[in-house]
């Protein structure tokens, strides 16, 4: 059987006390108790301690608590109702609730969808290294629009606030009709 | 503590959204509720806020409640969730308001029973040791002694002690061993000893 001194009962009494302990030091501590006045003293004083705290009178709640509640569960029930109704669909309740990251999300797309439009060189535009006919005489009277319009598209095909889309129809058009043009001039 | 045979009517009512059967349910739960929220957070209003929160909570979330006999323990959790919860958020706000309020916050015990001391009556142990006359300062005292406790240890103090509510529902409450919540009633009580020696010791 463990024998206990003084000190060490001391360090298990709130554990004695809350039937936190092992048989073993139960018995031990039980049997210091019976012959050491000061243990005694000491673990009364912790029941003491655990009687003053049950002797705290309970607070009321408010008398209005249940008027307030009830209001709030009723207020909570007619919106459930409203919904079931489809007064205001689920979704839409949904969209509100979740309008900050949807508006982020959206943003970002955005800016994603324009990033990659910049940066797409489609296959069916003419290429930036088509040949142009920069020794073209402007001060001869005979100007061919065709290919000036084409010298001009194409230069201005490297900005890049250029609509290509446009340009590459144009300057294509313009193509066409260059070499329709000259075919009729042949057959002349 | 667990509910009895008319509690889990009430239950199966509530379910079915009966209102009346919900406010019986409330008329009933509501003092021990309210006192819990009480004890932990410390302030009435704040007190009647979460727990009118707590009941709504209930109300909103009976239907998923599986065992009806169960109610009392799923209450309890719900109120010590919402309390901690609140807790964290006064905390945080706190501190970003202004780092000096972090000295003021902490509640100096010994400080303030100092100044004190003298205009509280001591309970008189040795009329009737069962029985302790509280004055409404010894009130306060006990009060701020238990909001002065590490929040886990007021837990388990303010639902075995305020409450009477047997160690191993808390237990289930908590979700942890009946082990642990006797050493956290221990430590609590050994630090109450401490705070409150003056009115204990005579």
């Amino acid at each position: 059987m463990i024998s206990m001194r003084c000190h060490q009962v001391e360090k298990y009494l709130p554990d004695y006390c809350a039937d936190a302990l092992d048989i073993f030091r139960r018995i031990a501590i039980k049997r210091h108790l019976k012959r050491c006045f000061l243990c005694s003293r000491e673990l009364e004083i912790l029941k003491r301690t655990a009687l003053l705290v049950e002797a705290v009178p309970p607070k009321m709640p408010p008398e209005d608590l249940w008027l307030k509640t009830k209001l709030a569960t009723l207020n909570e029930q007619e919106a459930q109702i409203e919904v079931e109704r489809g007064g205001h669909p689920s979704w839409l309740y949904w969209l509100q609730k979740l309008r900050a990251p949807i508006a982020i999300s959206v943003s970002v797309v955005a800016l994603v969808a324009l990033l990659t439009l910049f940066s797409i060189k489609p296959n069916f535009l003419p290429q930036q290294k088509m040949q142009v006919p920069y020794n073209y005489n402007t001060d001869n009277d005979n100007i061919d629009l065709g290919i000036y319009f084409q010298r001009h598209a194409l230069k201005a095909w490297n900005d890049p606030f250029a609509d290509r889309a446009s340009l590459g129809w144009a300057i294509l058009a313009s193509d066409q009709n260059q070499k329709k043009i000259e075919a009729e001039k042949g057959e002349k | 503590m667990e509910p009895d045979a008319i509690d889990v009517k009430l239950i199966e009512r509530c379910k079915s959204g009966e209102l009346s059967a919900f406010e019986l349910l409330f008329k009933k739960y509501q003092s021990r509720i309210y006192n819990i929220v009480c004890s932990i957070v410390g302030d009435e209003t704040e007190s009647a806020d979460l727990t009118q929160e707590i009941f709504l909570d209930v109300w909103r979330s009976v239907k998923t409640l599986r065992r009806n006999e169960a109610f009392a323990s799923w209450l309890y959790r719900i109120a010590l969730n919402r309390c901690r919860n609140h807790l964290k958020t006064k905390e945080r706000r706190l501190e970003t308001q202004t780092q000096s309020l972090d000295e003021a916050y902490e509640f100096d015990f010994d400080a303030s029973e100092e100044k004190s001391t003298a205009t509280i009556q001591i309970p008189d142990w040795t009329q009737n040791p069962e029985r302790v006359i509280m004055t409404s300062e010894l009130e306060t005292k006990v009060r701020e002694a238990l909001q002065s406790l590490p929040q886990l240890h007021r837990e388990v103090i303010v639902m075995h002690h305020l409450e009477g509510i047997e160690v191993e529902q808390i237990a289930k409450v908590l979700e942890v061993s009946q082990g642990t919540i006797k050493s956290r009633l221990a430590r609590a009580r050994e630090s109450l000893r401490r705070k409150l020696a003056k009115y204990i010791e005579r």
